[in-house]
């Protein structure tokens, strides 16, 4: 990269859960304006991955840095003002707001005693108007359907405006639709601002259209590069022990099992 | 204990500002002043307002003067605080737990306090019961979280675990009260019981309470926002940077010394600390810039006028405030939740 430091870059990354390797050595940069898609079959440590990125595990071995800065060397709250991470899953315990959970995504950019300023809440109000949910903003999130929340936590998140955009499953609850509107929406948002997505996704059709990168995890292993190169009918049936062809032309590109 | 309150649309602001802030806060401070008026001015000798404004500002020696400085105003001190600590350390555990049911008590620690206070009493030291039922609160505190600890070292206590252990804990104290009462000569049961129930009737001194309430308030304050965030799980929290091990921690260490001081003024006075901050939510949303302090003045209010009814309703005869506050309580959480239900 000339010198200049990626994004986000890995070095030796290994990654173990209960003593089950999940991957080892593993390498990448990932750049502005590049979307990153993370595949695999169940259990091959896709969630620990993205979690282990964001800084909230600690690798078995390897080492992690935004902008070149390790991720040591960051505090939680610089962290946060850096990327930002969608979870596979949100709960709503309590009572809110539609927007005052996307004006969550703002936490860190605020000091202890600070209030939300006006920006704030125009900056709330557009990631919302963005994902189509400005008329719900009074709504209480929990009378919202599945894909509604879905998209009020993908709101919070590009309200949250960090350079690094970690999603885990970025279309569940979404129909077929919206999950082309939102991550369609997405894309092209990041790309505009020079922001890096790196989402672990199911939908191969999503991978195939939106992903310019990917790593393939599964069986112990990881492999990273460019789509083209990961992305293939015979990769990806080894990584999911099944047969898959490619279908379509495009943007309606996919894998099927036969 | 599922957190299965289901939603029901109130209508109210989108979001929470300061001038919201300030106005809820006002209100609600008008109406704590005017239950603390009542309470001083209500009583077997009636005080008329000039009489109540000389014992304020200090003047004369007469018996209405006497009776409001030296009785009534202690007391209705010491019930604002203790309700206002058992309201702000009941809001911290709901969250903290992500239960909207929990109470300071949740985790055993009233039950520690009364062992404490309980067996002070029994060798007869009952002047000794309040810093015993600190003690014992503390003790039941270190004794719960050191239990459910987990090796995890990213999230050493989980709320499931620790309610658990809180819950075993608290039933392990309720033996130990129960074998003190039987232990107990006649003559003390009467004053175990109120104890247990609640009263403030004996309540020593506001002051303690009242400085501890604000130093809480203005803790919990500081890290109101961070309580915000982790209101929706430790996980989006931990991505928003909040550090979730350590905020946790210092979040349970208030509530457990807003719970402790409350049990300490006044015995195990119950229901305040589930159904104010539970009701202000419903009310107002759960931001906690807001129903933190809206919390220690509607608790504190709320005490109040429960002591005045409890010190009034039969009088002579002084009715411990537990017994007014679960009368109240329990007909009112029902309701709420009747309102709540899908």
């Amino acid at each position: 990269m000339n010198g200049v430091a990626a994004r986000l870059s890995c070095r030796g990354l290994a990654l173990e859960i209960a003593r089950r390797t999940l991957c080892e050595r593993l390498d990448f940069d990932a750049g502005p304006g590049e979307c990153w898609a993370i595949v695999g079959p169940n259990g091959a440590g896709k969630t620990t991955l993205v979690a282990t990125l964001a800084g909230l595990r600690t690798p078995a071995a390897g080492t992690i840095a935004y902008d070149g800065v390790p991720l040591g060397a960051l505090s939680p709250r610089e962290r946060a003002r850096r990327r930002g991470l969608l979870p596979q899953d949100s709960v709503d315990f309590f009572p809110a707001t539609v927007l005052e959970t996307v004006l969550v995504g703002r936490h860190p950019h605020l000091s202890r005693w600070q209030w939300e300023s006006a920006a704030d809440v125009a900056c709330a109000r557009a990631a919302l108007a963005t994902l189509g949910l400005g008329e719900l903003e009074a709504r209480d999130v929990r009378t919202l359907s599945g894909g509604e929340r879905r998209r009020v936590a993908l709101a919070a998140l590009v309200a949250q405006d960090p350079a690094l955009w970690l999603l885990d499953e970025p279309a569940s609850h979404l129909d077929l639709g919206q999950q082309v509107d939102a991550l369609g929406t997405l894309a092209a948002l990041a790309r505009e601002r020079g922001r890096t997505i790196v989402m672990v996704v199911h939908e191969l059709h999503l991978a195939l259209r939106y992903a310019d990168h990917a790593i393939a995890m599964g069986a112990g292993r990881a492999v990273s590069g460019a789509a083209d190169d990961i992305l293939t009918p015979q990769r990806l049936s080894a990584l999911y022990g099944h047969r898959l062809v490619a279908v379509g032309n495009g943007a309606a590109r996919t894998f099927v099992p036969v | 204990m599922s957190a299965s309150v289901q939603p029901r649309a109130v209508p109210r602001a989108t979001f929470v500002t300061p001038a919201r802030v300030a106005t809820v806060l006002a209100v609600l401070a008008v109406v704590a002043l005017a239950v603390l008026t009542a309470s001083l001015a209500t009583g077997s000798v009636a005080v008329d307002m000039a009489t109540l404004w000389r014992a304020l500002a200090g003047g004369g020696n007469d018996t209405g003067v006497v009776i409001v400085r030296d009785l009534r105003l202690p007391r209705a001190l010491a019930a604002f605080a203790t309700g206002g600590l058992l309201a702000v350390a009941g809001a911290l555990m709901q969250v903290l737990l992500r239960n909207p049911l929990a109470d300071p008590y949740v985790l055993g620690l009233s039950g520690g306090a009364a062992a404490g206070a309980l067996a002070a009493m029994l060798v007869g030291l009952a002047a000794f019961a309040p810093p015993a039922a600190f003690a014992g609160a503390f003790a039941s505190t270190l004794l719960v979280f050191g239990l459910a600890r987990t090796r995890a070292e990213q999230a050493p206590w989980t709320s499931a675990r620790l309610l658990l252990t809180g819950v075993v804990v608290a039933a392990g104290w309720g033996a130990l009260i129960s074998l003190l009462l039987a232990l107990a000569p006649d003559a003390q049961v009467k004053g175990m019981l109120f104890w247990l129930i609640g009263d403030l009737s004996g309540a020593a001194l506001a002051t303690p309470a009242l400085a501890v309430l604000a130093a809480v308030l203005v803790a919990a304050m500081a890290l109101a926002r961070e309580l915000n965030v982790l209101a929706r799980g430790d996980d989006h929290a931990a991505a928003l940077g909040v550090a979730v091990p350590r905020v946790t921690l210092a979040l349970h260490a208030l509530a457990a010394l807003a719970t402790a001081a409350a049990v300490t003024t006044a015995g195990s006075v119950g229901f305040v600390g589930l159904v104010v901050p539970h009701a202000l939510r419903l009310a107002f949303g759960n931001d906690q810039r807001l129903l933190l302090p809206a919390s220690a003045l509607a608790g504190g209010a709320l005490l109040v006028l429960a002591d005045t009814l409890a010190r009034t309703v039969a009088a002579p005869l002084q009715l411990p405030v537990g017994v007014i506050t679960a009368l109240v309580g329990v007909p009112v959480f029902l309701w709420l939740l009747s309102r709540s239900r899908p």
